[in-house]
């Protein structure tokens, strides 16, 4: 008896003090341990980069900064990097730690929580909002102002898409537009045309119909569910808009928008693009590279990825986005490296992201051919190294046909909202209508509240 | 010498326990940033949630097909191994090795398999010309690949327990019957099943407890991203994609309180009945 209101008691004084404290976040266990410490490789910078300049005036800087991101196609670029920034600044560590596509925002957030993010991490569009509201990232306009970078360096929609309630957040690496990429061998089977300059939407389903050949399970092009590689770039062609100008409502209720969605799903009914479900279990560059899609929309950085493979890398090429209604635009979107706001080195994490975002390493990107630099004049190093494909087009479209990516402070929860409702509308479970208005009434309501 | 096991209860039992209780009841967002105090907001937000509902189903139905099919599989297996045959311990080892593979691999070589375009299942019900299948992202068979995978683990662990229960029946009672002119259907009916139903009991127990549970499966499998996710969700896998991908933490907390007031409810009610049923002597 006495021991069970002793137990009763202990009980209740821990349930007691546990609702007493409030908030409080307790274990601050770091979620990711730091990538083994890779080999500085001597990378023999090419004979035109000058080493960066080194801080003479500050006293040297110090630190060691752990660097979060995601593709690990960049694993080269940052690599030289890494060896050039700490042979200018020796004090200085920087850790590389990629995480894989799937998991790298969860972990980041779950880390950000625990107060153990990485110092600099690589940020999108998607989630800028989000951390800058939080506070999880630094504000950078002093930093920027005091130093040499000029901003009319980089495209103003990069600049625009990281400012936050009209602070500046970080500056863009890279950027990137969307392209129809489409496989020959395929095209050349079946006895089409291959795309041009001057296709049109009604082109491609056109072609599509003659690519599909369903006794050897190979479909004419992809239309599942692609945000930024798919609807993003046909709601604006067909007149209509995610986001309104002042970000105050979306733009799902217009006819026109659920036009650059239906075309998609009408892709799919008719069969000329494997269902959701397969797209769902065998992602859709997955399908392009095995030769069942002859055609894929999708942005310059997965030339990349195409190239890992010589016998594939023959066969594709790319070409302009089809137009809709006379109309050809694309998004254009880019990465950018933020500075937690936990960082214990601020001054080196800044030396970083300043030297990331400077002419040398632009070039070492652009030659590394991951992604297009964002610094002006280095595109071209990138696309030197595809001379095989038609390039040119990215670049044609990010200067004079490209629509800032859409994005605002809740853009990481009407994403999950868009998603979650248009991904029953590709599967044929609702209509694109019924979808539209559940997303209109949700994200209205998020937008209301920004 | 029990400081050690206590602290690590208190801070890896006690203490979560006691502040997901507390966390229901606020706005947790992003980062873990608490919101403020909203009182029963979450439980009635749970209510109106249609996925919610349909979480709930799902999980139920996992229960009703995994459960018995696992129980009876694991029966018919326990009796079979039960045999003084040669060789009968390597069939043991061969039916528990799916319990003690990491769950992990288990899913990852099972996606494989299922896998719609890639996977060896379509390849081999292609050669008898039936069309291949979607079978993880249609929401029509994504549920029962989890069953069969489920119930693919789970019989050898319980197996293995059920058979000890066998082995610890009194030869004496088959004796006794063989005299009676017994056949073997009748004495499992009639001796081994009554005699095995306090293993039996543990059994429904644990299974019960770890069906309503379930998660890798899911989410190594079909994954948070699949359009067949709300039709396959269990509560824990929506509990994680609540708490982890649209960072409702409060809202999360409140279904992990929900779950527990339903296995509470279940396995009390099921102590209450073992005296219909169980034989303990």
């Amino acid at each position: 008896m006495k021991r069970k209101l002793l137990a009763t008691i202990l009980c209740a004084s821990m349930a007691l003090a546990t609702l007493a404290g409030c908030g409080g976040n307790t274990q601050t266990a770091s979620t990711d341990a730091p990538a083994a410490e890779t080999k500085t490789e001597e990378a023999a910078p090419a004979a035109t980069e000058e080493a960066a300049p080194a801080e003479e005036e500050a006293p040297a800087l110090e630190g060691e900064i752990h660097y979060a991101y995601w593709s690990d196609v960049l694993g080269p670029y940052l690599e030289e990097c890494k060896a050039n920034f700490e042979a200018a600044n020796p004090g200085v560590t920087i850790v590389l730690e990629p995480t894989a596509w799937g998991e790298y925002w969860t972990k980041l957030e779950t880390a950000a929580t625990g107060g153990a993010v990485a110092d600099v991490f690589q940020m999108n569009g998607p989630n800028i909002g989000k951390y800058a509201s939080a506070g999880i990232i630094v504000p950078i306009d002093d930093l920027v102002a005091n130093s040499d970078i000029d901003l009319n360096n980089y495209p103003q929609a990069m600049t625009d898409l990281y400012t936050v309630d009209g602070k500046l957040y970080g500056i863009a690496i890279d950027y990137d537009t969307i392209g129809l990429w489409y496989n020959k061998e395929l095209f050349d089977a079946a006895g089409v045309e291959y795309p041009t300059e001057d296709w049109t939407w009604d082109d491609l389903v056109a072609a599509a119909e003659k690519l599909t050949d369903s006794s050897k399970g190979v479909y004419g092009m992809v239309a599942g569910y692609a945000d930024q590689g798919g609807f993003y770039n046909t709601v604006p062609m067909s007149g209509g808009y995610i986001l309104n100008d002042d970000k105050s409502a979306s733009g799902f209720k217009d006819p026109a928008t659920r036009a650059g969605i239906q075309c998609w799903v009408d892709l799919i009914q008719k069969g000329y693009s494997p269902s959701q479900a397969s797209l769902t279990e065998n992602a859709d560059y997955i399908q392009f590279m095995s030769g069942k899609v002859a055609m894929l929309y999708a942005g310059d950085w997965f030339a990349a990825t195409f190239v890992q493979d010589a016998d594939f890398a023959k066969k594709i090429d790319c070409q302009y986005l089809p137009k809709m209604n006379g109309k050809r635009v694309s998004v254009i979107h880019g990465k950018a490296n933020c500075i937690s706001s936990a960082t214990k080195y601020p001054e080196a994490a800044w030396a970083w992201v300043e030297y990331l975002a400077g002419k040398e390493a632009n070039e070492i990107l652009g030659k590394s051919g991951a992604a297009i630099p964002s610094y002006k004049g280095c595109a071209d190093l990138y696309f030197a190294q595809f001379p095989d494909y038609n390039m040119g087009i990215f670049a044609d479209e990010a200067e004079n046909m490209s629509i800032p990516y859409p994005a605002s402070k809740t853009s990481a929860e009407w994403g999950d909202i868009m998603w979650n409702e248009l991904i029953a509308a590709y599967s044929g479970d609702v209509s694109v209508d019924e979808a539209c208005d559940n997303i209109a009434e949700q994200m209205d309501a998020l937008l209301a509240s920004e | 010498m029990i400081a050690p096991v206590t602290i690590g209860l208190i801070i890896f039992y006690f203490y979560p326990f006691f502040r997901v209780i507390r966390d229901s009841f606020h706005n947790i967002g992003a980062f873990d940033r608490d919101m403020g105090f909203v009182g029963l907001d979450n439980y009635i937000g749970m209510f109106k949630d249609k996925e919610m509902w349909q979480t709930l189903a799902n999980t139920f139905e996992y229960v009703i097909i995994i459960v018995p099919l696992s129980l009876i599989l694991a029966m018919i297996i326990a009796v079979l191994l039960n045999a003084k045959i040669k060789g009968v311990s390597v069939f043991r080892v061969i039916y528990f090795l799916p319990a003690i593979t990491m769950s992990v691999a288990v899913s990852m070589v099972w996606r494989w398999i299922f896998n719609g375009d890639f996977g060896i299942l379509n390849g081999i019900l292609g050669s008898f010309g039936v069309p291949a299948r979607q079978w993880l992202a249609d929401k029509s068979t994504a549920m029962l690949c989890i069953c069969v995978v489920a119930i693919w683990s789970n019989v050898g662990y319980y197996m293995i327990i059920l058979l000890a229960g066998i082995q610890g029946i009194s030869k004496g009672y088959y004796e006794a019957a063989e005299i009676d002119g017994a056949t073997g259907l009748q004495k499992f009916f009639k001796i081994t099943l009554p005699l095995l139903t306090p293993t039996i009991f543990y059994v429904v127990i644990m299974l019960i407890i770890s069906t309503f549970q379930t998660f890798d499966g899911i989410y190594l499998m079909i994954g948070p991203k699949s359009q067949a996710i709300k039709y396959t969700q269990s509560v824990v896998m929506y509990f994680y994609r609540s708490a982890f991908d649209y960072s409702k933490k409060g809202y999360a907390s409140a279904i992990a309180v929900l779950l527990f007031v339903i296995i509470m409810s279940l396995t009390v009610f099921q102590m209450k009945m073992q005296k219909k049923w169980v034989n303990y002597d």
